[in-house]
């Protein structure tokens, strides 16, 4: 078992799922059954999770000083060493209206952050010559894990890249170290706002490409038709199964005029599906 | 002659008994008043920085060495092993009230399950109720741990006298 997991968990939750050597994600909910994802699929085990397994998940993830992750807590999510997420869930505390806490926090997703330094063969064209690329994947099938393989390779080929990284998901920053390799050239932003980013990252940081994950909604597609008309390239993931209806949407629609790449995953964890590649190599 | 000698190691042996009294009175008072200086300093890291705990706490211990660092030390090792109390203290520790140690041990226990404006709200109440300890830890050693040397001192003479 990951070792950053293992510190994570209760003696009895870690002698509960130690069988399971390639666990991706494990949901903690309340007084019911632990489940388990591995990338070979779902289990729900005897074992059930008790309050004092959500209470210690919390006081390790944050060294006992939850104050300190309150604007991670805010968006439902704490990040933890070795690229490991916990996504939250609870009772929220309003303050005039805006989300102050998420209190009596009663479910817990761990998901473990999975860096593989191999890649499919049919994304080394783009790679090779590389222009504004998007991944499409339904959830679960490893975009991000290719986003940040892809990102490494890039930079290490000498791009300067920016990786605005909301939810910490690609570079797994804790105290401002990178626990996930992203490259020799490489400049993360976390937690900022995706939108609110865009625009300082093309003036101050100018880099060859933007990199981030799961874009989502007109702001975010904005931001990047003009991030990309001030001359940057993109590289990005959305949820998708189709390459053709998602272009279809009207919210994703205009990105058909800048992206030249196409990445679709499928079938199985990082399975490519189908590539639309305007390599000129 | 006899007597006398017997008299005076008596009256030093009774006068060492207050002193031991005395600085009891005296390490709980600094320790009190060190208390008080470190749930203001954990409240001002909170307030203005929200720096996590255990930073706090090595900050502090690095700031100054004293009976009140030495204990914390201990609780901060403890804690980060997720030990609330294994009692190993340094030697010197000793005089501590066992109490005033316990409620530490609580007080930091306490920090870190909410968010930062919760935090600093029970911050305030802990540092008002610690602050009314110290000033009562100082009053007993300037009123009792000064009068048991003091008195000490006294019967230890009048043994001597008697002895003479």
């Amino acid at each position: 078992m990951n070792q950053s997991l293992k510190k994570l968990l209760r003696n009895e939750m870690v002698i509960a799922t130690e069988k399971f050597s390639d666990i991706s994600e494990i949901r903690v909910r309340c007084d019911k059954n632990l489940v388990v994802y591995t990338f070979g699929g779902r289990y729900v085990l005897d074992y059930i999770a008790r309050r004092e397994d959500i209470d210690y998940i919390l006081k390790i993830a944050t060294s006992r000083s939850l104050y300190a992750f309150e604007e991670s807590v805010k968006s439902g999510f704490i990040s933890f060493e070795g690229g490991i997420r916990i996504g939250l869930a609870g009772e929220a505390v309003l303050d005039n209206g805006k989300l102050r806490v998420i209190k009596n926090i009663n479910a817990i997703v761990i998901r473990v952050a999975k860096s593989v330094q191999t890649l499919p063969i049919e994304v080394f064209p783009i790679i090779d010559n590389f222009d504004n690329t998007l991944i499409l994947s339904p959830p679960f099938l490893g975009k991000t894990t290719i986003l940040r393989e892809m990102t490494r390779r890039l930079s290490n080929k000498g791009n300067d890249i920016l990786v605005i990284d909301e939810r910490n998901e690609l570079s797994a920053t804790i105290s401002g170290v990178q626990n996930l390799d992203l490259g020799a050239n490489t400049d993360v932003m976390v937690g900022v706002p995706k939108v609110n980013c865009y625009e300082g990252a093309v003036r101050t940081m100018s880099p060859d490409i933007i990199v981030t994950d799961e874009i989502f909604g007109e702001k975010e597609v904005d931001c990047i038709i003009d991030a990309v008309r001030s001359g940057i390239k993109i590289m990005a993931t959305a949820h998708g199964d189709n390459i053709d209806k998602f272009l279809k949407n009207k919210v994703y629609s205009p990105l058909k005029d800048i992206v030249s790449n196409y990445l679709l995953l499928g079938d199985s964890v990082g399975k490519v599906k189908e590539v639309r590649c305007n390599c000129s190599g | 002659m006899f007597g006398l000698i017997c008299g005076a190691v008596l009256c030093i042996a009774i006068s060492f008994g207050g002193l031991v009294i005395k600085r009891k009175y005296k390490t709980n008072a600094d320790f009190m008043t060190a208390y008080v200086d470190f749930i203001a300093y954990v409240k001002t890291e909170i307030y203005n920085n929200k720096t996590p705990i255990f930073t706090i706490i090595d900050n502090y211990i690095a700031k100054e060495t004293n009976i009140f660092t030495k204990v914390l030390k201990v609780i901060n090792g403890n804690l980060k092993r997720d030990v609330v109390d294994n009692e190993n203290y340094p030697k010197e520790c000793a005089l501590v009230d066992k109490k005033n140690i316990k409620m530490l041990i609580s007080d930091i226990a306490s920090i870190g399950k909410y968010d930062s404006v919760t935090e600093v709200n029970k911050l305030n109440a802990i540092l008002e109720r610690v602050k009314v300890d110290a000033e009562k830890a100082n009053v007993k050693y300037k009123k009792d741990g000064v009068m048991a040397f003091k008195l000490s001192v006294l019967v230890g003479i009048a043994v001597m006298i008697i002895l003479c």
